[in-house]
């Protein structure tokens, strides 16, 4: 009867409750929606991470000052010991050498300058690049794979050959001609821009080096084991050696993981924003609801209702438009969620040069839906409490009155 | 042993810089199964004088006994308690719960109780027919007339058998037929059902169904008849 009470009211003050509801569904909405985005941009940011960088880099110490980080001086030659050592180590899923340099690609007159990598031709690294074939085929028949602008500019495509130069080990400048074994367009733009790959051992025939190559990457199962695993090969016999610079996904992408850390603040303020004004127009609303029948709640009190009780009612009320609100808000962010998780939002070159990729997918999760949707209840809830206080501390008679 | 007794009750509204003098010390003892009015010109203190005996207002001075109990002295929750068991009311306006049945409005202070679910249907059905209103049972209070909606205010301030009822002008939003009809039943029930009666008005006509008569004027007993 409580129930039945509480819910007719919510029926009876028709046009201020839609209100609520409203309030309520959008808040849970939007939140919901930001939500989803930061969980979103957090995953993107860790696939990403973990398809091209990896979890942890071993590369030269000599790295960090120096003026070219394309040098071939800074080879690191004893990488297939380093490379079995992580792989022997439980936490690993891969360990691969990648060797990066500057390049000039040529082809029918024009020529542009970018950065090779050499990868193993199963790499698992760079997923972005195999899953974004458009045309060819990923590093086939020791060719080189370009991204579909630098195809474009140099009026190339699959199957034409290409010639690459490079300044070899010797310091002499060296080229070769490679078939173009497929296009492709990658998450990032700037790497579209500037990037071209080709197979481990061409890179190092093409730079006339010996078995060397520029860096280990290594996925982990888990992100959280970075530091650990670090650490570990820093105290193994192959990590000891100081020409060796050991860094964590954390070390190579401090800025873009800074950003993520700023988003959620970000994400925390607006929601603490959301929050704040659907309370107080729910407050507000709830108490006009209450005081609107103040006489009423005179009457019941008059009767034997405790000041318990009508604080209880008015709670009730508030838990009503909470539920109606916070499913009305369930249907329609989630709809809106997983769209976006499917279909992303673009938010162009902005979000790419934060090292976010060009597109932001939502992300679903049952969990935070429904945490979320009791948080938008717990507010209608919390915006009653006012007004239930404030109707409970009259006496009969003031109530009676209706006036306060 | 007296139902009600109250002992030089005053009553003061402090208004601006001046105080009203609702009620100026007033004497009155009701024993059970009385059926007594108060009546008296309009501001002299009749709705003042029923709210103190009714628990939901507080005397200035003076005690009053409710069955033997000091009322004063209770707790806020015990006096609710004391309205919900020992009291009920029947008010002018804004007597039912407008999202309630009748049959649910009646029941709500069986409800607040704790009544157990058959006995509290029964006696509701009993009461509903009681009071002519059971073919209006599953109703709203705004599909019935005002006559209507008094009796069924009559039958839920007698769900919970109370000692009392106060009914504050029970019949002056209706028109004389209908209120004859109020006093009628409301004197049934106190002679078949011997519950006790507190009423107040202001019309004459109203007061022949009175056992006993207390006259106010100005916040004093002017004479009891
Ligand atoms: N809350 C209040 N504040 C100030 N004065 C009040 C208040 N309530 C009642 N009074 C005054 O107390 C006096 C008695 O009022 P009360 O309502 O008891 O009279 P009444 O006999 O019920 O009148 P009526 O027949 O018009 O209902 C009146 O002068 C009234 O103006
Ligand atoms: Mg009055």
């Amino acid at each position: 009867m409580i129930w039945k009470i509480a819910w007719g009211s919510v029926v009876r003050h028709g046009r201020r409750s839609l209100l609520i509801v409203l309030v309520v569904a959008i808040s849970v909405a939007v939140m919901l929606f930001v939500t989803g985005m930061m969980d979103g941009m957090r995953q993107d940011f860790f696939e990403t991470m973990v398809t091209s960088g990896g979890h942890i880099q071993v590369d030269s110490a000599d790295t960090a000052d120096a003026l070219d980080p394309y040098s071939l001086e800074l080879l690191i030659a004893d990488w297939h010991g380093i490379r079995d050592w992580f792989q022997s180590q439980p936490e690993v899923v891969r360990a691969e050498p990648v060797l990066t340099f500057g390049a000039m690609v040529l082809a029918n007159d024009h020529n542009v300058p970018l950065v090779g990598y050499g990868v193993e031709p199963d790499t698992g690294f760079f997923s972005d690049v195999r899953s974004g074939v458009v045309s060819g085929s990923f590093l086939d028949s020791d060719g080189i794979m370009l991204s579909t602008v630098t195809a474009g500019m140099l009026d190339v495509t699959a199957g034409d050959t290409v010639s690459v130069l490079v300044e070899d080990s010797t310091g002499a400048p060296y080229y070769l001609a490679y078939p173009v074994s497929g296009t492709f367009r990658s998450d990032g733009a700037d790497f579209d821009q500037s990037a071209f790959l080709i197979s481990h051992a061409a890179a190092q025939d093409l730079l006339y080096l010996g078995d060397e190559t520029r860096e280990v990457r290594v996925v982990l199962t888990d992100e959280t084991q970075a530091s650990t695993v670090a650490d570990r090969f820093r105290t193994s016999d192959v990590g000891t050696a100081d020409h060796l610079r050991v860094r964590t996904w954390r070390e190579i992408n401090g800025g873009t993981a800074v950003l993520l850390e700023m988003f959620d603040v970000f994400m925390y303020a607006v929601n603490l924003l959301i929050v704040i004004v659907a309370a107080t127009v729910i407050t507000n609303a709830i108490l006009m609801n209450v005081f609107e029948k103040i006489e009423e709640f005179g009457m019941m009190r008059a009767i034997g209702l405790t000041r318990k009780g009508q604080f209880g009612l008015v709670l009730a009320e508030g838990a009503s438009y909470g539920v109606v609100g916070s499913l009305l808000g369930i249907a329609v962010g989630v709809p809106i969620v997983i769209w976006f998780s499917t279909h992303g939002i673009n938010f162009g070159e902005m979000m790419d040069s934060f090292g976010l990729g060009r597109e932001v997918t939502t992300r679903f999760d049952l969990e935070r839906t429904i945490v979320t949707a009791a948080f938008g209840a717990a507010v209608a809830i919390g915006g009653s409490l006012y007004a239930g206080v404030t109707a409970m501390r009259l006496s009969v008679i003031e109530s009676i009155r209706g006036s306060a | 042993m007296a139902l009600i007794s109250l002992e030089q009750v005053t009553k003061d509204y402090p208004l601006g810089k001046t105080t009203i003098h609702a009620l100026r010390g007033v004497d009155i003892t009701i024993d059970e199964g009385e059926f007594t009015a108060v009546a008296g010109p309009s501001g002299c203190g009749k709705t003042t004088l029923l709210n103190i005996v009714g628990c939901i207002d507080h005397p200035t001075a003076g005690s009053v006994h409710l069955d033997g109990q000091q009322v004063e002295v209770l707790s806020d929750a015990d006096e609710a308690g004391l309205r919900l068991h020992k009291i009920g009311f029947v008010f002018q306006n804004f007597n039912l719960i407008p999202v309630l049945t009748v049959e649910e409005n009646v029941a709500f202070p069986a409800v607040l109780a704790g009544t157990p679910k058959g006995e509290r249907r029964d006696y509701v059905t009993y009461l509903l027919d009681a009071v002519g209103i059971s073919e209006y049972a599953r109703h709203r209070p705004d599909e019935l007339s005002g006559g209507q909606r008094q009796r069924v205010a009559v039958a839920r301030a007698l769900v919970n058998r109370p000692s009392l009822v106060i009914a504050d002008e029970p019949t002056a939003n209706l028109d004389s037929e209908t209120g004859d009809r109020i006093l009628d039943l409301m004197r049934t029930l106190n002679t078949r059902d011997s519950v006790t009666f507190l009423f107040s008005t202001h019309n004459p006509e109203i007061l022949r169904y009175a056992g006993r008569t207390i006259r106010l004027r100005d916040g004093r007993i002017e004479g009891t008849s």
